[in-house]
């Protein structure tokens, strides 16, 4: 969705989060140049429960390159920034200190049983001056 | 004194012995196929393979020898399978020796799987012909595995096909030297494959392929190796026309494959003309993991449906070094928003080039023109001429990004280029630094160049620096621009916290927007006001040293003596002995 230059991608909306997860890769159609990972959490349980997300910038031309010629592993993301450590309810965010276009995110979980519940995690960015 | 009589030569009497040049002759006549030795004695009468692999058989015990196909029309219906550790020659009379077969199976085969790297093979002067209807997909002649094998006058003619493998006319894989010149090849699938750790295509001419019409490539990633070689080699493809080649794939290749995990051996890729007359090629020169590549003097005209020099993109290691130059680029892209080129090695020269693009039938706006991820670039000496159709916006003309280190910082350096862009484009320049230093200093210099832009063209930025790392410095100076930047000429974006841009450049910093801490490395420039009722204003000067001069300017009949003081590594003040009854604007210019 784009607001007057603002682009929001919600990658994971209203759910719990128990296991590790990849979403994307996403394609913006025009380079995001300033962004934030915004992560809302309502609820945490199990034993030592953690949950890690991780920002991943990836450049398209790499990843056509990967698709078009059957290549074994995905191009590595030029940029990579995570999350602290996240072991209770509420709100975080990544900042994003690179442009990009195409992106992933991936989600890391630890301890034992662990649930995060009502879970909402958006990118939030700025398309242009 | 008696004169002897003159005779022009010494002559001798008895029969003329000829030399004879072969030791086998195969022909053909009334319908039959014969092989004869050198002496005269026939030992083939009519084989499937139109007594070539009794000829081959004659001479390999002997270690080999020369074959001579005298002219005629010979229909094979087997392959003619060549042996190990053996010298031999195949040759006839050029287009009068005649191999015409439509079957889906070899002319010549040579694949030993415990090669004694001992095998050579020369082939030369004769015509393969496969255009008649009915033919099948398959390679045509195919050396493995030899110490030397070369090609040197022969056609293929067949009928075109789109075959993803196994329909190549010359395929030579794995050698130690192999070298095709001369040779001409139409409507198949593959062209010629020239592998060696020694490999030439040289002065070919090549037409209507759907896969690559000319490829070479050293010892390839997990190939069968001659002791003490190692993967990789030199390719040369040189002096070669192809016409409609790669249709589907590309034209000309130094090709160690898409899979390899690395990028070996040296490529060089020069003096040939690619060009569509009633096809289009997909993309036109593309070198696949090669870890250093030389692309000069081509010609390429007409029309592809991707890059047009894309992609020199390696996986993994290797990929050190990249030239293109003194190349002529006249295409149109058709139905395609792909870049120039895409390249990713240590060190990518582009120079003295001339390009000519046009976008037509796309329905997304392009990328980067240039996809350049290296951490020495030089773009210098270009002319560049991209139409963009109305309502598509190019990405960047130039988006260099950089993972340099402190041992091999970054420096990226366009200068001196002259570009045209006709159409709109977010930036002329999009450059990312990914690394950050503790001893280098990472360079980027854009100077000298000429853009122009048509009328109603919309160019957003001539430059966007977004700095990951923790440093830049760059050199920004006497440049041409002819377009007024939508948004800003210069803009940073997206620095980290801290981060500083050293920067040298005769732009206002009033034509900057800077989201980032930007230092002037040498000069800067800009207004100051003095209040009205005020005896001072401190200005920060925004230099990266404390000014040597600063020398101010009254912009209106002051109220007093003007004078500077206080310069410190950030400001400096501005007094006026009588304070002005309005505001005073006072421009200033301070040097380091």
């Amino acid at each position: 969705m784009f607001i007057n230059g603002l682009v929001e991608v919600s990658v994971v909306a209203n759910a719990d989060i128990t296991a590790n997860a990849t979403y994307g890769p996403f394609i913006e159609p025009e380079p995001i140049e300033s962004a934030i990972i915004a992560i809302s959490v309502g609820g945490v349980s199990g034993t030592s429960p953690s949950l890690t997300v991780t920002f991943n910038a990836i450049d398209p031309y790499a990843y056509n390159y990967y698709l078009a010629n059957g290549l074994a592993s995905p191009p590595n993301p030029y940029y990579t920034v995570s999350s602290s450590s996240i072991t209770a309810a509420g709100g975080y965010y990544i900042s994003i200190g690179v442009v990009f276009t195409m992106w992933s995110l991936s989600v890391t979980v630890g301890g034992t049983s662990p649930s995060f519940t009502t879970t909402f995690i958006s990118l939030i960015g700025r398309v242009s001056e | 004194m008696q004169q002897l009589p003159y005779y022009p030569f010494p002559v001798r009497s008895g029969p003329v012995r000829r030399k004879l040049t072969y030791d086998v002759v195969v022909f053909t006549e009334n319908g039959h196929y014969y092989a004869m030795t050198d002496t005269g004695n026939i030992f083939c009468i009519d084989s499937p393979t139109a007594c070539l692999q009794e000829a081959v058989n004659y001479v390999a015990q002997f270690g080999g020898g020369r074959i001579y196909v005298r002219r005629g029309i010979y229909y094979p219906s087997a392959t003619t399978n060549l042996p190990d550790n053996v010298s031999i020659e195949i040759y006839g009379d050029g287009n009068e020796t005649v191999f015409s077969y439509t079957g889906s199976y070899l002319l010549f085969l040579f694949n030993p799987s415990t090669p004694s790297w001992n095998a050579v093979f020369r082939f030369r002067d004769f015509k393969v012909d496969r255009s008649q209807s009915g033919s099948n997909g398959t390679d045509i002649m195919d050396v493995v595995h030899a110490k030397y094998v070369e090609f040197n006058n022969v056609e293929v003619i067949d009928n075109f096909r789109t075959a993803g493998t196994d329909d190549c006319a010359i395929c030579l894989y794995n050698n130690i030297t192999a070298i095709v010149e001369k040779c001409r090849v139409y409507n198949k699938s593959y062209g010629m494959t020239v592998g060696g750790y020694l490999s030439v295509a040289k002065n070919n001419y090549v037409v209507n392929t759907y896969s690559e019409g000319v490829v070479a490539q050293g010892f390839i990633q997990g190939s069968v190796l001659p002791p003490g070689y190692s993967y990789g080699g030199l390719s040369i493809i040189e002096g070669n026309t192809c016409i409609d080649c790669g249709r589907g794939d590309e034209a000309i290749a130094i090709d160690y494959g898409a899979n390899s995990s690395n990028a070996y051996g040296v490529g060089i890729i020069r003096n040939n003309r690619i060009v569509t007359m009633n096809y289009t090629t997909n993309h036109m020169i593309t070198g696949v993991n090669v870890s250093k590549l030389i692309v000069e003097n081509n010609f390429m005209e007409g029309t592809t449906t991707a890059a047009v020099m894309a992609p020199t993109w390696n996986n993994g290691s290797g990929a050190l070094y990249a030239v293109f130059r003194n190349n002529y680029v006249n295409v149109t892209y058709s139905g395609t928003n792909d870049v120039l080129v895409a390249d990713n090695h240590d060190t990518f020269i582009f120079e003295n080039n001339r390009i000519n693009v046009t976008y037509s039938n796309i329905s997304s706006n392009p990328g980067d023109f240039f996809h350049i991820y290296n951490q020495k670039e030089f773009i210098r000496n270009n002319v560049i001429n991209i139409t963009i159709p109305s309502g598509y916006t190019l990405n960047d003309v130039f988006g260099p990004v950089s993972y340099g280190t402190d041992s091999n910082p970054t420096n990226i350096v366009i200068e001196d280029n002259n570009i045209y862009i006709n159409g709109s484009a977010s930036q002329i320049v999009s450059f990312f630094e990914n690394y950050s230093y503790s001893i280098s200093k990472p360079f980027f210099a854009f100077n000298r160049n000429i853009v122009n832009a048509t009328s109603g063209s919309t160019i957003g930025r001539l430059i966007f620096i977004s700095v990951n790392g923790n440093v830049e410095y760059s050199q920004i100076h006497d440049n041409l621009i002819n377009f007024t930047p939508s948004q800003s000429t210069i803009y940073t974006c997206c620095f980290a916290s801290g981060v500083v841009w050293y920067v040298d450049t005769d732009i206002p910093a009033s034509q900057f927007n800077s989201t980032s801490q930007v230092l002037f490395l040498k000069r800067n420039a800009g207004t100051a006001t003095i209040a009205s009722g005020a005896t001072s204003v401190t200005v920060n000067h925004g230099l990266a040293c404390t000014p040597s001069k600063v020398v101010i300017t009254p912009l209106g009949q002051p109220s007093g003596n003007l004078w500077v003081s206080n310069i410190t590594s950030t400001s400096f003040t501005i007094n006026i002995s009588t304070a002005p009854s309005a505001n005073l604007s006072v421009a200033w210019l301070a040097e380091c």
